[in-house]
């Protein structure tokens, strides 16, 4: 038997999943976290049940890979019932995609989901009369207080025991009577626009066809029909902080202010772990080093694995396992508590400035700390276009904690001039986002919804970490691994002396020493690890400034490229590799010809 | 008169959105279309977004599109 899950973003979809089967869905406070359909199988009375989960939709023919995949689900697999979840506070507008789904004419029940939010807002539903509307059975649940969840499975367990009858429905003859009014308006138009009305020159995908507006005024009407007030009430303390966060000003300030707990957190929470943890990686890093030389026989093999193995568990372990973590805390809190699309609104004017959405800033500002799990973060923005430019932006120009601590070391080492370095960091940032922005433009008008405040839930919370973290140890761990190998390999190969030949070329282009030039190359390995060799060297000040700029702005670190390549591809880290090396290059060209010799 | 003028606490019913705007659609799922009750929140300065409640839905819009639509008062 298979199940398809439909309902608009939002509506807790993904929570009710999670109360049927207790499996990992990602529950967020956030429209549109499920882009994909995911599957889970359910047993009962010894029957197989597949459920479909589909993202949120608002329509069936909504402008969007979103809809697209709805409709792909019900043209692929035979669908014997369709859930429906319906968020009871938002009536009006759910029903609008009910109404379209039950013109599919398959059997569907109706979950009438938050139906405790509801009542709380004094919104009292007549679930009879909806269902006979419907022609549909309807069940008031909540994912939160487990309300209805025995009714539905004893639903479930039903369809599955007759399973190709349709049940009963409830209210039939008023039922089928509306059902008969939907299918006149229906017939031949698909519920569609056939783009041959002529009434607006828009593309047939962003238009609203009469029998969209129809549906809407049946729902409107419905809506209003089984609504019932439970006379005045008291607002919700939620509600209270809703309404102080959702000011212009005043909630800017909050929302900028809760974000620095957030940051000031993350920072915190690395620094005081990577004693503990450093603690014990020590006499364990020693047994593997003693392990490797003991066990392979002495030779370039041998060294490097000695050196690489133990240096490449450090940075993983005490760096981005804890960042990871609590990262993955920190955005699990902003989607299930609703506030992450307030930081959207608050922040969208300087957002659009890098001409992105305002929730961008988080990812940005994370960068500062590590930028590793800051390119996970940019799962928060709305289209792919907007995700590369903002990982773009962070490999290539933000620096991260470590990079700035060390960058600041090797500037007064040299008497390099920070004005120019900061400056010419600035210049980049701005001349990069400009131009990406205008290149692959993102979404220019924007609307959309601002969930209510609520408290996450903290099972939910604990699965989306869990998901988040899953990647470290098979992904993260083993690539950062092979990575410090190969490193090792080159360094101890001694192929790096090769570029000493380059010194003329470096010279005349850059202006700097080929030394200075392969510490520009060694950031391509870990950025942190190129001022290190910088300090050998003896740079006079304009060398430094310029070398420093190059590094400053190259390439992002090897956990960044991991991390790249796990969220959005190798295509696009190839992508970034080339302009960070012809950021690299021509600013430092550029600081050559313009710097006084 | 244009949604973009009304101040916050303001409830109007939509008259029309103006032709030919490729976010109808999009309106239209949101709940904005002819008839729908609207209420201004709150506006964002510097021409920053403007946040309406229609229903029991609060929307971040943007001034642009807001322009488009056309409301009367209650």
């Amino acid at each position: 038997m298979n199940i398809a899950v439909i309902g608009n973003p939002n509506v807790g979809k993904s929570a009710v999943l999670n109360r049927i089967t207790g499996s990992n869905w990602f529950v967020s406070n956030y429209p549109g976290t499920s882009v994909e359909i995911t599957s889970s199988t359910l047993k009962i009375g010894g029957q197989v049940i597949n459920i479909y989960d589909t993202p949120g939709i608002y329509s069936l023919n909504s402008n969007g890979e979103e809809a697209n995949l709805a409709q792909g689900l019900f043209n692929e697999k035979e669908i014997d019932l369709i859930l429906n979840i319906v968020d009871a506070t938002n009536l009006e507008r759910n029903l609008i995609l009910s109404y379209e789904l039950s013109e599919m004419g398959q059997p569907m029940l109706i979950l009438l989901n938050q139906i405790d939010r509801a009542r709380s807002m004094g919104i009292k539903i007549d679930c009879k009369q909806l269902a006979a509307s419907l022609s549909s059975p309807v069940l008031a649940f909540s994912a939160t207080t487990g309300e209805g969840l025995t009714e539905l499975m004893q639903y479930i367990e039903k369809q599955v025991n007759n399973k190709g009858h349709r049940s009963a429905h409830y209210g039939r003859s008023e039922g089928d009577r509306i059902k008969e009014e939907a299918q006149i308006i229906i017939l031949g138009q698909e519920g569609k626009c056939t783009g041959n009305c002529h009434n607006c020159g828009l593309a047939i995908d962003d238009c609203v066809s009469p029998e969209d507006l129809r549906r809407a005024e049946k729902a409107r009407h419905v809506a209003r029909m089984v609504i019932g007030q439970m006379g005045a009430r008291q607002k919700a303390w939620l509600e209270k902080i809703q309404g102080v966060v959702d000011r212009p000003i005043l909630g800017t300030i909050i929302l900028l202010f809760i974000a620095y707990l957030g940051f000031k957190l993350l920072l915190n929470f690395i620094q005081i772990s990577e004693g503990p943890i450093s603690s014990i990686l020590e006499p364990v890093n020693r047994i593997i080093e003693e392990f490797i030389i003991a066990v392979l026989p002495s030779g370039i093999v041998s060294t490097v694995l000695a050196k690489a193995v133990p240096e490449g568990l450090i940075i993983p372990f005490t760096i981005i396992m804890p960042a990871m973590l609590m990262v993955g805390l920190l955005m699990a809190l902003l989607e299930d508590t609703g506030l992450l699309p307030r930081y959207s609104v608050a922040l969208e004017r300087v957002g659009s400035i890098f001409g992105v959405s305002g929730q961008a800033i988080i990812p940005l500002s994370l960068g500062f700390g590590c930028r590793t799990p800051a390119i996970v973060a940019t799962r928060i923005l709305p289209t792919e276009a907007q995700r590369f430019i903002i990982i773009t932006l962070l490999s290539i120009v933000i620096p991260c904690s470590a990079t700035l601590g060390i960058l600041a070391s090797v500037i007064s080492a040299f008497q390099a001039s920070l004005a120019v370095i900061v400056i010419t960091m600035l210049t980049v940032l701005l001349v990069l986002a400009y131009t990406l922005s205008r290149i692959m433009p993102g979404e220019s008008e924007f609307i959309y919804e601002l969930p209510p405040l609520r408290i996450p839930l903290g099972t939910n919370i604990w699965n989306k970490i869990k998901i988040r973290f899953s990647g470290f140890f098979t992904e993260v761990l083993p690539l950062l691994l092979l990575m410090s190998i190969g490193i090792r390999t080159l360094m101890e190969s001694g192929v790096l002396e090769l570029f000493r030949g380059m010194e003329g070329f470096t010279r005349l282009v850059f202006g700097i020493p080929a030394e200075a030039f392969v510490a520009v190359l060694i950031t391509v390995f870990q950025r942190y690890l190129a001022p290190i060799v910088l300090m050998n060297l003896p740079l006079n000040p304009r060398e430094a400034t310029i070398a420093i700029s190059m590094i400053a702005l190259s390439l992002p670190c090897l956990p960044m490229m991991v991390m790249t390549v796990r969220e959005v591809g190798f295509k696009s880290l190839a992508k970034i590799l080339v302009l960070g090396l012809a950021t690299s290059f021509s600013v430092g060209i550029l600081l050559n010809i313009i710097l006084p010799g | 008169m244009l949604m973009t003028t009304m101040k916050p606490g303001h409830k109007v019913h939509v008259l029309e959105i103006l032709k030919d705007n490729p976010m109808a659609r999009r309106l239209y799922e949101m709940g904005i279309m002819p008839g729908a009750e609207i209420e201004m929140l709150s506006r964002h300065p510097f021409k920053g977004p403007l946040i309406i409640k229609v229903g029991n839905t609060t929307l971040a819009l943007d001034r642009r599109i807001a322009d488009s639509i056309v409301v009367e008062d209650c």
